[in-house]
Formats: structure tokens, C-alpha cells, sequence
């Protein structure tokens, strides 16, 4: 049998715990913008500042239930970011039960379809909860004391995460680290989500007569960061990489201001994600690249 | 080209000094068409058929049957009578004569060697490498170290003949004893350029040194095991043995042994190794080597340079998880994803190396390039 007899360090397990340490910082200071500073202010009880980590917990239990016990799949598989990232993305206001029972309704719908489909689970999952959210009324991306109180951040302000978004995705400072974490010591898609935030950042300034703000807002840059760089649903060749990113950047940053700001993004990647591997097999076609070249 | 380091296993440890093991029990020699040898003893280096020499001298016992790779070959068994009888004594020469190395490399049929040296291309830069590629192996850089002076003198005289303007002897940059050695024998030799390189994976091949060095087509390339082998037909050396590197983490210590060609794997594990545990034998390296089932089938031939004797460890793979990891390292970037390129793998094994999933890549890769063709 030809094998190779030496291994790597770098495992499944391995690159799933950095992938998880790198999202620490991220986390604190979601549990921090939008927990210790509302309950500084008398708005929310000492337990609701953990929001975020309950709805984790949850989400890993479904995890462990529906991966682990019934479809008998290893623990450390590249499947548990889903538990962990799906709720950095929730509005702060979600309800704990709707987000739940959606969680679960989206877990089982990926287990179910065939592996053969090719998107990208994270933003499936995603948009399945906020059609849930919006149904209910409960998908308000701001916060009990930005929904009260009215603030003038400066740019850097914003940076460091006092923009409005989900759970634990506006420090896009710290989203940043995430890229150097992973990249040095992981696999980690960079070539991705550096085009995808380059021609986002390009297009959306144009879009929206060079306002910062509008690039800065939303969940845009960290969705780009945490999921559109989905391993499984993503091209493995480095030219494949900036052309999905660069096509996530546009399709974007138009979804973004003329359909739903806070979800365009997620959208465009689950759209991508779906449409690349043709995009991908018509530019191989002999056929379609000569009447490209005429 | 982005080469790597392979990371190293701490409990694998070697013994860098030479050990010898130049009195088997018996030989077989391999042979793949059906022979019919009347003698009854044979000399040490005597030439038995098709220029297969025996390496001992002894009795004729008769024929086995001798698997390698799951191909059956036939083998012919001498039994050592110890007592190293020759035909012919071999005499040293005073001086390296190129032209009469040549004379004898062709009269040994040692075609390889012998086209090196006919080639009448104009040469720049001869380049000598004592890097072996596969890791735990160190069968070039010991017989540098026991041969250096034979070895620099007839590397300064391929120089001279060659008319080459750069000699470089390749050496990694962590051999700390050879390169002391070698500074102080390379005085000498003012021409031969030590070149320090890092331990990176495939520089132990002639493509990617040369890329390393950025030297162009006018350059020749020697190991110096090719390098060993010449100065043993000039200084008349025993021309039997060949050197092995036995290392793994399931043996106490790894040995670089000097050996008879043709003995058997079996007997030399029983003579010089102790093995702890439940274990898996490769042969040529753990990167490029292969598995065998039964050490007591396995003869050491030119081709083996290394046997690795590791513990059995389970490693389940997995699912592929597109982490183009596996495109990203491959020196020919291959995408295991697509079916096209295959024919190009160098089987270098870094596919299956750095797979995070445990997938067996490279023998993907090779069995689906073979159907394809």
C-alpha cells in the first residue's frame, strides 16, 4: 500500500481549536458591548449578559444530538464552527426559544440533504433563522441601549465595535486578528476574504457616495471573514479564491444597500456559494472560454 | 516554490556512526527470467548472470521464490562459507585516472555512472549532493564523513576533467559534525564550494536544487553515494556492500549499516535491532517508501536505501474538508479535486503529509493517474 508513513500536525482538531481561540477576543467583546454595558445601565439582569455563550451552549447540545449521536460523525469535525459562529451573527434581541427551534429546523435540513449539494451551510443555517426572526418581529439588530439612546461614535470608535450588528461581529479590529490567527497557525482561507472585503470596501464606497459608515455598519466584513471562507463550500485554488471573493465583494455590496443591509452579505455567499461551482465548470467548458476570447 | 520542513518525530533516534554487518548466514540474489547455473561454489564478485555478481563467496543451495512489491521473483541462495575468496586481487592505483575510471565503469556495466561521465555537453557547475530526502535517513552525509578524503579528491578531479567553473557539495545546514569535517578537509580543494541548505523536503532532488541554487541546464548532478561507488572501483574497495539507514520509533536506536547486497532484511533485524511493539516495516522511506508484510521476504538490493521499522498507530481518515492544503504544497500543484495533472505527480507524498483529514492522497492520486493512462 503506497501511504505516507509521517503526519502533519495539522488535524481536523487542530485547526478547529485555534480556528476557536481566534474567536475568543471577538466573543469578549460581544459579551461586553452588548451585555456589561446594558447591565451597567440597570437595562437587563446579570444573567442575560451571557446571552451569547447560552445560545452557543444550545446550539452545541443540537450539535452534539444530531451530529454526534445520529449521524454518528466524529466530534471534532469542522461541522462544530456552525454552533459556534451561527450565534456571534443574531440580532442582540433574539428570543433564546425561536432561535432554538430554528437552529434545530436548519441542523437537521443540512443533515439531511445529500453531500453531494455544494453551499454554504453556515449562511443557509443563518437565513433560515432570520426568515424565522422576521417573521416573529425579532430581527432588530440593535441593541436595548442603542434602540434607547442615541450616539455619535467617531470612525475609530466604530473599528473597535460600537457599530450597530450581531451578538459578538462588530469589532472589525478584532475580526482582523481572526485572519492572523488562522492564517499563520491553521488553514484558513485569507485569499477569500481579503478579495471579498477589498472589492466590497470598492464597490460599496461608490455605492454609497463614500460614506465609511456604510461599509463599517452591518455584519458585512466579519461575514466575509468567518464565513464566506467556509472551508467545505468555498474554491480550494488560490486563483478560485479571489475570483469568489471578488464575486462576493460585488454581489454584496449591491444586496447590501439596495436589498437588506444587515443581510445581504450572509445572502450573496449563500447565493455564491450555490452558483460558483457552475460558474466555475462553465469556465472550463472549451466551448463557452473560445467564445469568451472572441 | 514554497518548500517545507518536515516536522520531526522526537522519538525516533539514530546512531550516526557506521556499523558494519559484512558476514550473513546467505545471499539471494534476485532474478526475474528462469536461469540454470551448473556451479556448485561460487567467488566473492564473481559474475554469476547478466552482470550480477555474487557478494560472497560460498555454496550454491538452490533456487527460492522471493516477493517484492506483490510481484514473485525467483532468487538464487548461496550459502557464506566466510571466507571471502576472490578470483582477482584488485589493485590500488597511485593516482585518480578519469579515462581509465570510465574503461571500468563500462567493463562493470555501471551504465549510469559511466553516461555521467562520457556526457560531452559543456559543464558549468557539477553539483554533489549528500542530502537524502526521506527523513531519518542518513546514508549520504555517513558516507561522507567515513569517505571524506577519497570522496573530495575524486570530486576535485570531475572538476579538472569537466573543466567546470563551480563545484558545490550540498550539505544541510543542521549536519554540524560533517560540515566541521568538511571545512577542515576542503582547504584542500579550493574549488569545491560547501553550499549549507536548509532541511527542507525535495532538495534532496535534482530539480529543486537546482532551482535552489538557480543554476541553469549546463549542470551536472551526483549523489554521493555515485560519488562512493566510483572511488571504490578506483581504490579498490570491496565493491559488495551497500549502506542502509535502519531508524523508526518501534527500535530503542536507528543504525546507518554497512551491508552485504543481497542478505536478508530478516537476518539483520534479528543480528542488530530490537523491536518494542506491534510494528510496520517500510522500505525506501516513510514520505516514498512502501509497506511490506514479512521482513523475512525482504533482500537488500540497490534499490534499498532505508527500512523503517514505526509502531502501528490508527489513523482513521476523514471526509475531505477542501482546505486546499494539498494544492497549496504540491511542488507541481496538482489538484487531487480535479482529474486532470495526475500524470505529473513526482510522488513526493506531501499530498498525504500535510492532509489535516488523513486522506491517502498520494496513492489516490498515483492509481488514478495510472487508469487514466
Amino acid at each position: 500500500m503506497n501511504n505516507v508513513y509521517i503526519h502533519s500536525k495539522n488535524s481536523i482538531k487542530r485547526i478547529v481549536i485555534i480556528y476557536i481561540i481566534s474567536l475568543i477576543p471577538i466573543m469578549l467583546y460581544g459579551i461586553y458591548k452588548n451585555g456589561l454595558l446594558i447591565y451597567q445601565k440597570d437595562i437587563i439582569n446579570i444573567l442575560s449578559i451571557f446571552k451569547l455563550i447560552y445560545l452557543m451552549i444550545l446550539s452545541l447540545i443540537i450539535y452534539y444530538i444530531i451530529h454526534v449521536i445520529w449521524k454518528k460523525k466524529p466530534f471534532w469535525s469542522i461541522d462544530i464552527l456552525t454552533p459556534i459562529i451561527i450565534p456571534m451573527f443574531m440580532p442582540p434581541s433574539v428570543n433564546i426559544f425561536i432561535y432554538l427551534i430554528s437552529f434545530l429546523a436548519g441542523f437537521i435540513i443540512i443533515n439531511i440533504l445529500p453531500n453531494k449539494l455544494k453551499y454554504n451551510k453556515l449562511a443557509f443555517i443563518y437565513i433560515l433563522i432570520m426568515i424565522i426572526l422576521l417573521l416573529f418581529r425579532n430581527a432588530s439588530y440593535l441593541n436595548l441601549l442603542e434602540k434607547n439612546e442615541i450616539y455619535s461614535f467617531n470612525t475609530w470608535d466604530l473599528l473597535w465595535g460600537r457599530n450597530i450588528g450581531g451578538l459578538a461581529t462588530t469589532n472589525i479590529i478584532l475580526s482582523l486578528l481572526i485572519i492572523v490567527i488562522n492564517s499563520v497557525f491553521s488553514s484558513y482561507k485569507k485569499s477569500v476574504a481579503f478579495s471579498a472585503i477589498i472589492s466590497f470596501c470598492l464597490i460599496s464606497l461608490f455605492l454609497n457616495s463614500f460614506d465609511l459608515l456604510d461599509i463599517i455598519n452591518g455584519n458585512a466584513i466579519i461575514s466575509f471573514i468567518l464565513i464566506a471562507t467556509d472551508l467545505p463550500s468555498s474554491p480550494v485554488t488560490k486563483n478560485g479564491m479571489i475570483l469568489y471573493g471578488i464575486a462576493l465583494g460585488i454581489l454584496s455590496s449591491i444586496l447590501c444597500k439596495f436589498v437588506a443591509f444587515y443581510k445581504g452579505a450572509i445572502l450573496s455567499i449563500f447565493l455564491i456559494s450555490i452558483l460558483y461551482p457552475l460558474l466555475s465548470k462553465s469556465l472550463k467548458n472549451d466551448k463557452i472560454m473560445s467564445i469568451l476570447k472572441k | 516554490m514554497n518548500l517545507i520542513s518536515l516536522e520531526k518525530n522526537p522519538e525516533i533516534k539514530i546512531n550516526q556512526k557506521l556499523e558494519k554487518f559484512l558476514n550473513p548466514d546467505c545471499i539471494e540474489i534476485p532474478f526475474e527470467n528462469m536461469i540454470n547455473i551448473q556451479k556448485k561454489y561460487v567467488y566473492k564478485d564473481e559474475t554469476i548472470f547478466n552482470n550480477t555478481k555474487s557478494t560472497i563467496s560460498g555454496i550454491i543451495k538452490g533456487y527460492k521464490k522471493y516477493c517484492n512489491k506483490n510481484k514473485i521473483l525467483h532468487t538464487l541462495f548461496i550459502e557464506n562459507d566466510f571466507r571471502e575468496m576472490t578470483e582477482n586481487k584488485k589493485v590500488k592505483p597511485d593516482k585518480i585516472d578519469i579515462k581509465n575510471l570510465i574503461k571500468i565503469l563500462k567493463d562493470n556495466n555501471e551504465l549510469n555512472l559511466y553516461q555521467k561521465l562520457v556526457n560531452n555537453n559543456l559543464i558549468k557547475n557539477i553539483v554533489i549532493s549528500a542530502i537524502n530526502d526521506e527523513p531519518y535517513v542518513y546514508n549520504n552525509i555517513i558516507i561522507l564523513k567515513e569517505n571524506i578524503k577519497e570522496i573530495l579528491e575524486l570530486i576535485d578531479e570531475l572538476g579538472i576533467y569537466f573543466k567546470a567553473d563551480n563545484i558545490y557539495l550540498i550539505v544541510k545546514n543542521n549536519e554540524a559534525n560533517i560540515i566541521n569535517d568538511c571545512l577542515n578537509e576542503l582547504g584542500t580543494y579550493p574549488n569545491i564550494k560547501l553550499t549549507l541548505v536548509n532541511d527542507e523536503y525535495l532538495l534532496g532532488r535534482k530539480e529543486f536544487i537546482f532551482e535552489k541554487l538557480k543554476l541553469d541546464s549546463n549542470s551536472e548532478y551526483w549523489l554521493i553515494e555515485e560519488i562512493y561507488n566510483m572511488t571504490k572501483y578506483i581504490f579498490g574497495k570491496d565493491n559488495t556492500t551497500k549502506i542502509i539507514t535502519i531508524s523508526g520509533d518501534a527500535i530503542e536506536s536507528g543504525k546507518v549499516l554497512e551491508v552485504k547486497k543481497y542478505c536478508l532484511l530478516d537476518e539483520i533485524i534479528k543480528k542488530y535491532i530490537k523491536i518494542n511493539e506491534p510494528h510496520l516495516i517500510i522500505v525506501n522511506g516513510l514520505m516514498g517508501g512502501y509497506e511490506i508484510s514479512d521482513s523475512a521476504k525482504l533482500i537488500i538490493t540497490d534499490e534499498i536505501f532505508s527500512i523503517n521499522i514505526m509502531k502501528k498507530a490508527k489513523i482513521k481518515d476523514s471526509e475531505c474538508i477542501k482546505c486546499g492544503k494539498c494544492i497549496s504544497i504540491c511542488p507541481i500543484k496538482i489538484n487531487p479535486l480535479e482529474k486532470s495533472d495526475y500524470h505529473k505527480c513526482i510522488d513526493c507524498g506531501l499530498c498525504s503529509y500535510i492532509c489535516p483529514a488523513n486522506i491517502n492522497l498520494r496513492k489516490f492520486i498515483k492509481d488514478s493517474g495510472e487508469k487514466n493512462e
